[in-house]
């Protein structure tokens, strides 16, 4: 068995329009993959900023897997919601991204997007009583054939920082170039 | 039995343990024959003739050949014996002995039954006296009756049947009982002449195994035959005198014996066997199943090529396998049961029955000539199994998540309780850590795994875009598909109003995997197209470009992003007028347009036809990762070169020496092994071959 360890931090979220923003998270992989310490999923607190448009959430990840094959390669899920005074939330991003093939530091960030509003009504609910369209099942986001359908919005970006150790992966003839 | 109770659906398990605990427990038996359609034909009158001496101005003599089927009552035949139903066929004509070959069978009520055996013994009585000397030859005979079960003793064929010298109990009305445990071997006959020949010293330990199992059996036989013989002299012994054909006499000792055996499989007389016993009994041998080689499995430790077709590509998803088949008349598959490792899921086709003596699932075996034969068979499992319910199993594993965290270190716990509690945490992690082994690429391929990621996309006409994707790995590379998903191609999400100068944030990732031969050449590469295409808000879909990246499967990947710039045909201004009022998207052969080895009718590269031009339109964000193994064994043999020249050069220490010739040794017998296993395999599909031919 090889050892995986994920050390890093969700670090902020850039260019969301809405002010008060949390992030929630989770680190997905194959059958193949098990948890042998720390947290799979996580959540972040409200997080806003006076001067810049941006959200800082430092929230930090220590995870240990072990891998049983390279099928099935972990990947970051990240969702952001926006809340606002009523105490309302509803999400403004989602993002994923596959974690680094190689070890070391890596500074990422994921391209998120939201749902698009289904029509007017939708957009103007939206505008002004909060809340807007969430996926049902977040399996939508990293399958499907027939994904165009789904209409989406670009949303900001959120940056990560992940430092990986690979151990015994040399063992089992993976190589990462 | 009712026939409609044949309802064969696969059940899904969920195994509470080791699948080698696994355990079936099967029961098979003859329920009866079916002949021939009879057939009216003029057989003259030396037929009538031959046989006026036995039966003279019986009628019956023009309907021997005549079936009439009776239905009867379950009842008649005891609850448990409802298999009677279907060995309701009537022949109004008599069986004549000279009629040996043709296997007739008749079905009479009980006392019918016995006043036809009394009348046939008087008969039998008043032969002997004549036939005198012969008397020994017509006790080989009857030892050969035929296996209809209701026939009479002269119906039967002579011992020229095989199957029937193979399955006297089963054709006498046994039940073969057999317990199957999880990926044992069960031997057919002709696997069993294959493997009883000494493999030798070049064979594999399964080969070895398979020929000590082998001869097991033979022994098995053996030791019946020899049994069987000591039993015939006992009777000989006891009685010389004796008539030497007395069927009830022989059921009487049957059930004598029953009273006395502690066989597993008691022998239960019914309206359809009890009248006419073998002087073969069956009681002798309950388990004849496993000695006759009724009952055998193909396993995953045999040949790809003995396993049915479905085999290679189960194997391939990862399943084991297991089949089980009946040497009937011919081979007949009975049960096949797949595990799935991951989920720990069982398969069972035909589902398990709720008892192995209900015979739920019927068999009908057609020969040649018209006559079928109809078994039934029953199976049950011997392990507690639990039904796969979808439904209970995420509350389940949230429950024991739970469970766990319940478990937490209480605030005011001493010293040792603390160092108890991390030790426990540290034991389970570890236990988790040792669950698994890591999934190695098959002998002499390479696994290459591919993490792609569609950041983002720009600068194109039209808002609104999706991107389409295709994959076309090379030439003699497998793709790995993961269940569930095609990432040979798929599309990402459309992104509203951008696309255009705002930048669309695709964030499509997808993995996949390819096992490739190690000796893969770095210029066949894996290529990838992308076409971009926007949706207007009448639904119209116009092509915004195409791109086009080649990967080679061995070279190292750039590690930053890649822009990849899109194009798309520029055509004349009555494309564009349609391309602006109407929309759709034109035929364009990208592939073989991005493709250098080929040279395209349609819109070639070379056409310096204005008309035929591309222009460029927005790009698309690429990031691209890579991860590829290899079969350790492979770079044990580059080492073991290495060694052999490091041998010569530079031997430092004693130490070094000893360790890089333990190696070399041991290296030089994984090579050898390797040779020795490929000429086994070659060997057993050569003799595959010349079996099948």
């Amino acid at each position: 068995m090889a050892d995986f360890h994920i050390i890093g931090q969700i670090i902020k979220a850039v260019h969301f329009a809405e002010p008060h923003l949390y992030c929630k998270w989770s680190l997905q992989s194959g059958n193949a993959w098990r948890l042998v310490q720390g947290e799979v999923k996580g959540e972040s607190h409200v997080a806003a900023h006076r001067l810049q448009n941006c959200a800082d959430f430092v929230q930090t990840l220590d995870i240990h897997l072990s891998a049983g094959s390279v099928q099935g390669w972990p990947r970051l899920l990240v969702e952001v919601y926006a809340i606002d005074v009523l105490k309302q939330s509803w999400p403004v991003g989602y993002g994923f991204l596959h974690i680094p093939s190689t070890p070391g530091t890596h500074r990422m960030d994921i391209s998120t997007w939201k749902v698009a509003p289904n029509g007017l009504w939708q957009s103007l609910r939206e505008l002004f009583g909060g809340g807007g369209a969430a996926l049902s099942k977040n399996d939508i986001i990293y399958s499907g054939v027939e994904r165009y359908k789904l209409q989406t919005l670009s949303s900001g970006k959120v940056i990560v920082e992940l430092n990986l150790i690979f151990r015994k992966f040399d063992e089992y003839g993976v190589e990462f170039k | 039995m009712q026939q409609g109770s044949d309802i064969r659906r696969t059940g899904v398990y969920r195994l509470s343990g080791n699948v080698g605990d696994l355990q079936l427990e099967l029961k098979l038996r003859h329920i009866s024959e079916w002949l021939p359609v009879p057939k009216f034909e003029y057989v003259g009158a030396k037929s009538a003739n031959e046989h006026g001496d036995h039966y003279p101005g019986s009628e019956e003599s023009f309907w021997q050949d005549c079936l009439i089927h009776v239905p009867r009552d379950d009842d008649s035949f005891g609850g448990i014996h409802r298999l009677g139903y279907y060995c309701s066929y009537y022949n109004v004509g008599i069986g004549y002995r000279e009629n040996s070959g043709n296997i007739v069978r008749r079905r009479r009520s009980p006392l019918a039954q016995e006043r036809q055996q009394e009348r046939e013994e008087e008969e039998e009585e008043e032969e002997e006296q004549q036939q005198g000397v012969e008397a020994i030859e017509y006790v080989e005979s009857q030892s050969n009756p035929s296996w209809s079960i209701g026939g009479s003793d002269s119906n039967r064929p002579s011992g020229g049947d095989p199957f029937y010298e193979r399955n006297r109990e089963l054709c006498n009305g046994a039940i073969a009982t057999i317990r199957i445990a999880w990926q044992q071997k069960l031997f057919s006959q002709s696997e069993l002449e294959r493997h009883k020949v000494d493999p030798g010293s070049c064979a594999s330990k399964l080969q070895r195994r398979y020929h000590n199992w082998a001869l097991e059996t033979l022994e098995l036989q053996q030791r019946y035959l020899r049994k069987l013989e000591k039993q015939q002299e006992e009777e000989t012994d006891e009685d010389p005198d004796a008539e030497p054909i007395r069927v009830r006499r022989r059921i009487r000792k049957s059930k004598r014996r029953q009273k006395n055996s502690t066989a597993l499989v008691p022998f239960v007389g019914n309206g359809l066997s009890s009248a006419n016993m073998s002087d073969v009994s069956m009681l002798d041998d309950p388990n004849f199943a496993a000695r006759t080689c009724l009952i055998h499995t193909l396993v995953d430790g045999d040949a790809e090529e003995m396993l049915p077709d479905e085999a290679g590509e189960l194997h391939r998803k990862g399943y084991q396998l297991m089949y089980i088949y009946a040497d009937l008349q011919e081979d007949t598959l009975l049960i096949s049961i797949r595990y799935d490792p991951e989920q720990g899921l069982l398969y069972v086709y035909p589902d398990f029955s709720t008892c192995a003596k209900d015979l739920d699932y019927v068999v009908q075996i057609e020969r040649e000539n018209d006559c079928r034969q109809l078994y039934a068979y029953g199976f049950e499992n011997a392990t507690p199994l639990v039904a796969f319910d979808e439904g209970n199993l995420p509350e389940k594993e949230e429950e024991t998540e739970d469970g766990e965290s319940e478990e937490d270190l209480p605030d005011d716990a001493s010293a040792l309780e603390i160092l108890d509690y991390y030790q426990r945490r540290r034991a389970e992690a570890s236990e988790r850590r040792t669950l698994l082994q890591f999934e190695m690429p098959p002998k002499r391929t390479k696994r290459v795994s591919l993490l792609l990621e569609l950041k983002e996309a720009q600068y194109f006409e039209n808002p609104n875009i999706h991107v389409r994707y295709y994959l076309k790995p090379p030439a003699n590379t497998i793709y790995e598909a993961v269940s569930g998903e095609d990432p040979l191609q798929g599309a990402t999400a459309t992104c509203r109003n951008a696309g255009d100068w705002r930048i669309a944030n695709l964030g499509h990732c997808w993995q996949v995997t390819i096992l490739c031969e190690e000796q893969h050449q770095p210029g066949e590469l894996l290529h990838l197209y992308f076409e971009v295409i926007s949706i207007d808000s009448w639904q119209r879909e116009r092509c915004e470009g195409y791109a086009h990246y080649a990967i080679s499967l061995t070279s190292a990947l750039p590690a930053e992003s890649i822009r990849l710039q899109c194009i798309r045909p520029l055509g004349n201004w009555l494309d564009a007028l349609n391309r602006y009022f109407i929309g759709g998207r034109k035929l364009f052969d990208f592939e073989t347009y991005f493709d250098v080895h080929q040279q395209p009718e349609m819109h070639s590269r070379l056409d310096l036809n204005p008309k035929m031009a591309m222009v460029t339109t927005g790009s698309l964000l690429l990031r691209l990762q890579k991860l590829q193994q290899r079969q350790m064994d492979t770079t044990s043999q580059l080492h073991f070169q290495l060694d052999l020249g490091n041998d010569t050069n530079d031997s430092d220490s004693d130490e070094e020496e000893g360790k890089s010739s333990s190696k070399t040794e041991s290296y030089r017998a994984t090579t050898l092994d390797e040779v020795m296993s490929a000429f086994v395999e070659a060997r057993e599909r050569i003799e595959l071959l010349l079996g099948a031919s």
